[in-house]
């Protein structure tokens, strides 16, 4: 107690206690939370595995994993064409998205100057704060009728419009700009020496950026470029209103299909009241938790590797 | 004089108490919802008016959310919400579960087409009979000319629905004919696309002009004027396979000829289906009180929102159920 150290007046001695337990509350508060975020993570993951169980118990995890037929009217749940589903998502919307972000960033961090720069980074985050939704409806109106009228014609396949190309193309446009602005960050964020040492050995502007600045922002980049993974991974508005929703393994770009967090919420309507559909549609979302986690764990293991190599 | 309290204190302490003061109001407003009620979006907006009415009438509050007839069911099986919205017949497991429905209306869907179909007349005419149309969803047949004699070569593209689908479901029964049935799964995969609402569905025949699919009623007609006004027309439906479409088989005009016609079973069902109310064991309470009130007064204002009252035997039916529980 402050009283028995030395005589002070007690209006000071009060205001000490109070600061102390201020401090000891706040403490204890801060530690709470952070362990409160780690039990959630935990209970979400054990709530469905424990809700998956009831599916796992009457098939096999090969079985219901390597099977292609899903009908829950008559008991199939087969979730290849799924998997396979946003497997092709995912991958052709990296392949269209990854390049224009990077490029886009090394022209807003290193190129652009003055008021350019403004209003260039300030569209693309205005972009990025559009709601994924409204992507998806101008999609419908725009992009569906031009995919199934001219470009799968072109291409030498029919069809709707409706389809993994669409999602593809219309998720490259939602990840973009989100890749865009931490990958600019990143590069924003290196210090000016590294730009003048390079330039000062006769290094031209395109080798500065190519040898020196896109490796010291390595990791920076390679982090935005895993959110938009993850964000691609487990998009289900977009893909739910353009993907088509036929369960098949898709069988060119231009083919209808599903993913799985569109199989997830094209059926849980109708059906949460059965138990074995419900189990297993609470199978897919621990898949989809399981899957985003090893992913972002491996992300880390190899961001701390490039961080080593990729020294300056 | 020094002041005790600072600026900041007090700020916090009106933000404290403002905010349990909210908490509290919050809980006073979910504690004042008699009913709760959630469900299947087919029937969400009838029971939507109809709970208006009964409010003003009884000072009774009530909490109405969509979500689909699966959601409603689990919620009223774990004692969420007082009373279901169904867009189906409950399934067996349900029932092993402890739910027990009653049904309260009727609600149908038709096959839709372009409003700049290229064989339009001729279908409106002659109809398609079912065996036709499950030609057609099946993709057995694929082309506008095969469906009718005309000089047409235009290619018939088949839309679905993605979303589970009640009434989806209906129309694979009603396609499949006597003594067989499409899944939903079954007509997914036979589509050339689907899409995730009745509204995408009408949006996307509306604006593909050999697209064929199926709509409820209240997507085709207009809502206030009851007339065909949006891009998409209901395909009359040969119901005795003559190849055309005769006096009694002619009911399309309107909203209102197509209800009485369902009414008066013109109109085969499936498609056209009951919808049900639905609670865990009894009704109870004021839930039951509504129900009860669904089923006599509130028959009365079905027509005008686009759906077909229960006929009077099976409203009778339903009373009886409701009075002697599951």
């Amino acid at each position: 107690m402050v009283e028995s150290t030395e005589p002070t007046d007690p209006e000071q001695g009060a205001r000490i206690d109070r600061r102390l337990l201020a401090e000891r509350l706040s403490s204890q508060w801060l530690r709470g939370a952070g362990y409160f975020a780690i039990a959630l993570f935990a209970l979400i993951v054990l709530m469905l595995l424990y809700q998956s169980l009831p599916l796992l118990s009457e098939y096999s995890l090969v079985q219901v994993l390597a099977s292609s037929n899903w009908d829950p009217a008559r008991n199939e749940f087969g979730f290849l064409p799924a998997i396979v589903g946003t497997i092709y998502v995912t991958g052709l919307t990296m392949l269209m998205g990854t390049p224009i972000a990077i490029l886009t960033a090394i022209y807003i961090a290193e190129y652009a100057e003055g008021r350019t720069k403004v209003i260039v980074s300030s569209f693309i985050d205005v972009l990025a704060a559009i709601p994924s939704v409204i992507f998806g409806l101008v999609a419908l109106i725009v992009v569906v009728p031009f995919v199934g009228d001219y470009l799968a014609p072109a291409v030498g396949s029919g069809g709707t419009g409706l389809g993994i190309f669409t999602v593809s193309l219309v998720m490259a446009i939602v990840v973009t700009p989100f890749m865009i602005s931490l990958s600019a960050e990143s590069l924003e964020a290196l210090p000016d020496e590294l730009r003048e040492s390079s330039l000062g050995v006769g290094a031209t502007k395109w080798e500065t950026i190519k040898s020196v600045l896109l490796r010291a922002a390595g990791p920076g980049i390679f982090s935005a470029i895993l959110l938009g993974f993850g964000r691609v991974f487990g998009a289900t508005i977009v893909p739910a209103m353009l993907i088509g929703g036929q369960t098949q393994l898709p069988d060119s770009p231009f083919a209808t299909g599903q993913t799985l967090p569109t199989l997830i919420v094209n059926d849980f309507g109708e059906l949460m009241s059965l138990p074995l559909t419900q189990s297993a549609l609470i199978f897919v979302g621990l898949m989809l938790v399981i899957v985003v986690w090893l992913f972002n764990f491996t992300a880390m293991l190899v961001r701390q590797r490039l961080q080593r190599r990729w020294q300056y | 004089m020094e002041r005790v309290y600072s600026r900041r204190s007090a700020l916090q302490f009106t933000g404290v108490a403002s905010t349990i003061s909210l908490a509290g109001c919050a809980s006073l407003l979910g504690d004042s919802a008699d009913v709760r009620i959630s469900g299947g979006v087919g029937p969400l907006p009838m029971v939507e008016v109809w709970a208006d009415m009964y409010e003003q009438e009884n000072d009774i509050a009530f909490d109405i959310s969509g979500g689909g007839t699966g959601v409603g069911v689990s919620d009223v099986l774990n004692d969420q919400v007082d009373i279901a919205m169904m867009g189906r017949e409950p399934e067996q497991e349900e029932i092993d579960q402890g739910l027990f429905a009653v049904p309260m209306l009727i609600d149908t869907v038709v096959a839709t087409v372009n409003v700049d179909n290229p064989v339009l007349e001729e279908l409106q005419e002659n109809g398609l009979s079912r065996e036709e149309m499950e030609a057609i969803f099946t993709k057995e047949i694929t082309n506008w000319g095969e469906v009718v004699d005309a000089d047409v070569d235009e290619e018939i593209i088949v839309y679905g629905r993605s979303d589970a689908s009640a009434a989806y479901k209906k129309w694979g029964d009603f396609l499949g004919g006597e003594d067989d049935a499409y899944t939903e799964k079954d007509l997914e995969d036979l589509a050339d696309g689907n899409h995730n609402g009745d509204q995408q569905v009408a949006e996307a025949v509306g604006s593909n002009e050999n697209a064929i699919s199926l709509n409820n009623i209240n997507y085709v007609y207009d809502l206030d004027s009851g007339e065909l006004e949006g891009n998409i027309r209901p395909v009359p439906l040969d119901r005795d396979g003559d190849g055309t479409i005769s006096e009694e088989e002619d009911f399309y005009e309107t909203r209102n000829e197509f209800l009485t016609a369902v009414d008066e079973g013109r109109y085969p069902a499936p498609p056209a289906r009951e919808m049900f109310l639905a609670s865990n064991g009894e009704f109870e309470d004021e839930a039951y009180d509504f129900v009860e009130w669904v089923l006599t007064d509130g028959q009365e204002h079905v027509r005008e929102n686009g759906y077909v009252p229960l006929e009077d035997e099976r409203l009778e039916e339903a009373q009886n159920d409701l009075e002697t529980g599951p």
